[in-house]
């Protein structure tokens, strides 16, 4: 009973929606606000930028503070978090500064911003490459990959232990799902975008779906096969 | 599990940093540990009893129904 009831609402909402969303002139708005976009996206990537060059000189401040008991385990707390933070800080950065050059392109915005979007987009890869050496200023002990090593990845997850393993795994795992979920979502919302303007999508959606397929069938046949 | 890591780190005034290295794992893998949020295998058990010279059983304490 309690399904069938899920299940009516959830086709109630759908039909709304759809119908919602078929009435919302998707076209209408963005190109005109195209240039504030741009520069939105430009000045989240750069507030990301200070904070990461700030976050980055605290971090090495701090690992050469000579601490020990309860104050050297909090310092290595605080450091584990701020690195986990500037990790965020460089994906959100490396991902806005790609949507600030699309918007620049798609929306014909002027050359200079043009440029700054891609110069944002160059510091972007900068940082996110500078990143993982900073594992070797709080870490200097452990014997960690270098970031210009082959099979980084590989390596830097064959350098945790188990405890550290335990605590990423819990997050792709929900990553997993989350984007499982993200990407089924994005799927409707391009169908939705398809038949509302006229602009067919169906190259994201194709993009989109393989990429949910292979994802899916890479972790499948990896605990299929083992 | 039950653990007596906290109290065993304060008997011989170890921060879970020192710990850690001795151990050869992470400070993060003894807080885990601390907090009862993870079982750590044979290995980091046996060192970790071999540091404080006690049985694994006394520092890792099980409750009858989960063995």
């Amino acid at each position: 009973m309690r399904i069938i009831i899920w299940t009516l609402i959830g086709a109630a909402v759908g039909f709304f929606g759809m119908y919602a969303a078929l009435s919302i002139d998707f076209k209408a708005g963005f190109p005109p606000i195209g240039f504030e976009v741009n520069s939105v996206l430009i000045a989240i990537t750069l507030l990301l930028f200070v904070y990461s060059a700030v976050s980055s000189a605290q971090m090495k401040k701090n690992a050469y503070l000579p601490l020990t008991g309860v104050d050297e385990d909090e310092r290595d707390v605080w450091q584990y978090k701020r690195f986990s933070d500037l990790n965020l800080c460089n994906t959100i950065a490396l991902i806005v500064s790609i949507m600030a050059l699309g918007v620049s392109i798609i929306t014909d915005q002027p050359t200079w911003l043009l440029l700054t979007s891609g110069g944002v987009l160059l510091i972007s890869i900068i940082f996110s490459m500078l990143v993982p050496g900073l594992m070797k200023i709080v870490y200097p002990d452990r014997d960690l990959p270098s970031a210009s090593e082959k099979n980084f990845a590989k390596k830097l997850l064959a350098a945790s232990d188990e405890g550290e393993r335990f605590v990423m795994l819990q997050g792709y795992y929900k990553t997993f799902n989350t984007m499982n979920l993200s990407l089924i979502i994005a799927l409707m919302l391009f169908i939705l975008y398809s038949v509302g303007t006229g602009d067919s999508q169906l190259f994201s959606i194709f993009i989109v779906g393989l990429i949910l397929i292979v994802t899916n069938a890479q972790y499948l046949l990896t605990i299929r096969n083992k | 599990m039950r653990t007596r890591l906290r109290e065993l780190r304060a008997r011989d005034g170890l921060n879970q940093t020192e710990l850690a290295k001795r151990a050869k794992v992470s400070r993060q893998t003894i807080s885990l540990i601390e907090r009862e949020e993870f079982v750590p295998s044979l290995l980091i058990a046996k060192r970790i009893a071999h540091i404080f010279d006690e049985t694994i059983e006394s520092i890792f304490i099980f409750e009858e129904e989960e063995l």
